[in-house]
């Protein structure tokens, strides 16, 4: 009778752990499988909006040019000395990229029609519209989302390209990581302060009454809550108030850092406070009986001792900040932004998910490849954590 | 001879529990004045009431009266005090800073800003504790890695940086073995030229060693004070008697 009981123990705990770690697997092998592939340095450092150049031919005429060794879907146009191929940029739309730009080709000398400057276009570039009159002098267009073997067939049958729009970059996220750098800097700036001496006051000076209790409770109380309900107190308070101090319109850096200090404080205050509470009460004692002053022994003797609390308090607050997105929907704003102020509307990293996927064409595997990035962030601070609480645990046993 | 501590009609509450029952007894200058008795007697908390440590505990109530030298401690400035009454703890407790920041920490507290003079200063307290030919190539060396008798050393070295009048020790080797608490008794001796130390100790072999003076002390009452050698030799209570002989429930 006792076999079975355990046996069936057994088997239950073996099957939903298995279950749970299957699961959490899986998450993480979708995750890889459809981001590494977009997953390049020049995700992380390009701009998010392309440069779009308006061009036309400088008069150099077409010749005939001889055609490269082509894979699989690339396409070569012979008047123009150019291999197409069909791809898709960062932010997931259907484009056709140069590959190959012959040695004598027109495309290496065409006019820029707005600034009338000479741009030479590189292999890497988008060509997105082409339009073109052929020998019976109609106009005929070739469309980047036609593909690369319609356009190059096209640019073949024509005389001489009138117009055409190329770009080049754009779907980096380097402004939402500068921006996400921009807030963990401000949110830390403005919570680490409160929170610290908050946990010093409530540890060191607070009496043991039950006024602080019901504080400490609330305190937890405060960790519990949803973030969206943050984001709304930012949005009624926060935005109003950088609008009238700082000039932002609407959401900003700024009132987003609010927003996330007041999410943080609870943690902060609770980490720091543990740390101060692990400090052997040998070391207030004696610093006392030494003569010195409160305010001494917590300058002196305490806070230095509670420093690996207050870092793990840090990092806590550096991966929340890097995985918050609802709050900040409302206080930071969903625009992509290339360039950052802190009084101006942008985006996180995981807003920046939440901007792609909310399009008309959801963008899986950028969104996939910026969830890595997160990840590898977070799985960092972890590992940093455990190192710091490890050292901390080895401060208390001696 | 003269009276450091003058204690007079103390009685001691935490919340409701009477810890300290109408303590009266003086601590005589330049002496070893041991307090025994078994545990939770109140020996701990009398000693202290010498430097106010018990202010940091809410629920404590003295009352009585407290003399060091003419004044009630209770109107000398806490701080004050403390500096002119040093005390050693029963477990070693050094910060974790270097062994020169230790020792340095309290003249340091005390707006102390000259290198030169606190160079002097800690050298001469380690020297005074014994401790300097021990450590004196390695001062900026954690205190941490010190042996458990060598912390202790250093925490009575800190202590006598302050150079105070009365050095209060609690249970000071009870957390050493015994070549540690050998050094710690010997040092006792060398200390008493120059200040007055009041001992808590559990060992009463230790307290008949290095005392001048004995209080036995049971459930908050003292039952016996008088020079170590009358007290031991022919103790004037029953009590006392069973107590040091062993014969105690």
């Amino acid at each position: 009778m006792r076999k079975t009981k355990d046996l069936l123990s057994n088997i239950f705990t073996y099957l939903f752990s298995s279950f749970g770690i299957i699961i959490l697997f899986s998450i993480l092998i979708f995750i890889f499988r459809n981001g590494l592939s977009s997953l390049s340095w020049k995700l992380i450092t390009s701009d998010y909006y392309e440069t779009t150049y308006t061009l036309k031919t400088a008069g150099k005429e077409e010749g005939t040019f001889t055609c490269p060794t082509l894979t699989a879907d690339e396409y070569f146009s012979y008047r123009y000395g150019v291999v197409l191929k069909d791809s898709t940029n960062l932010v997931g739309e259907e484009v056709v990229e140069i590959t190959y730009i012959a040695e004598d080709s027109p495309f290496l000398s065409l006019i820029n029609t707005s600034s009338e400057e000479i741009v030479s276009l590189e292999c890497g570039f988008n060509i997105s519209k082409i339009v073109m009159s052929n020998d019976i002098g109609d106009y005929i267009y070739a469309l980047g989302r036609g593909g690369a073997s319609n356009m190059a067939s096209t640019m073949d049958t024509s005389n001489i390209i009138t117009d055409m729009v190329a770009s080049e970059g754009g779907g980096g996220i380097r402004g939402s990581l500068i921006s996400t750098l921009y807030l963990i800097l401000l949110t830390l700036i403005i919570s680490l302060p409160i929170g610290v001496l908050a946990a010093i006051y409530l540890n060191e000076y607070a009496p043991k009454k039950r006024f602080i209790e019901i504080i400490r409770g609330m305190i937890d109380m405060v960790a519990g809550i949803p973030s969206i309900i943050f984001g709304l107190v930012g949005a009624i308070i926060f935005i109003p108030f950088c609008n009238n101090t700082i000039g932002s319109s609407g959401g900003s850096i700024a009132s987003g850092a609010l927003t996330m200090s007041l999410i943080l404080l609870p943690t902060i205050i609770k980490t720091t406070e543990e740390a101060l509470k692990v400090i052997p009460k040998g070391y207030r004692d004696a610093s006392l009986a030494l003569g010195a002053s409160k305010t001494q022994t917590i300058n002196k003797v305490i806070l230095p001792n509670a420093i690996p609390g207050i870092l793990t308090a840090v990092l806590l607050s550096i991966g929340r900040i890097i995985g918050e997105s609802a709050a900040l929907i409302y206080a930071v704003g969903v625009a992509i932004k290339d360039t950052i102020k802190i009084n101006e509307k942008s985006t996180t990293l995981a807003v920046h998910i939440w901007s792609l996927m909310s399009g008309e064409n959801p963008n899986i595997a950028t969104s996939c490849a910026i969830s890595i990035i997160i990840l590898l962030v977070v799985f960092t601070l972890n590992v940093i954590v455990k190192l710091i609480s490890k050292k901390l645990n080895k401060m208390e046993v001696k | 001879m003269n009276n450091v501590f003058s204690v007079k009609n103390v009685d001691l509450f935490y919340g409701e529990k009477h810890v300290l029952k109408n303590v009266s007894f003086d601590i005589p200058e330049k002496q070893v004045t041991a307090f025994i008795g078994p545990s939770g007697c109140g020996k701990s908390t009398l000693l202290r009431c010498f430097n106010r440590m018990n202010d940091l505990i809410p629920s404590c109530n003295i009352k009585g009266e407290i003399h060091f030298h003419d004044r009630s401690v209770q109107e000398i400035n806490p701080i004050e005090l403390r500096t002119r009454v040093g005390m050693v703890f029963q477990n070693p407790n050094p910060f974790p800073m270097s062994i020169f920041d230790n020792v340095a920490y309290g003249p340091r507290c005390q707006g102390m800003k000259n290198k030169k003079e606190i160079n002097d200063l800690v050298v001469d307290s380690l020297k005074k504790a014994s401790l300097y030919e021990e450590v004196k190539d390695r001062l900026k060396d954690n205190a941490l890695g010190l042996s458990g008798g060598q912390q202790q050393r250093l925490c009575i070295a800190r202590c006598i940086a302050m150079k105070p009048e009365v050095i209060l020790m609690d249970e000071p080797t009870s957390a050493l073995d015994p070549i540690a608490t050998l050094k710690i008794e010997e040092l006792i001796n060398v200390l008493k030229e120059e200040y007055t130390i009041v001992i808590v100790t559990h060992n009463m072999q230790q307290a008949s060693r290095i005392s001048d003076y004995t209080a036995f002390f049971m459930l908050g009452e003292v039952i016996e004070f008088s020079s170590t050698i009358s007290l031991f030799k022919n103790p004037k209570n029953k009590k006392t008697e069973d107590y040091i002989t062993g014969r105690f429930g």
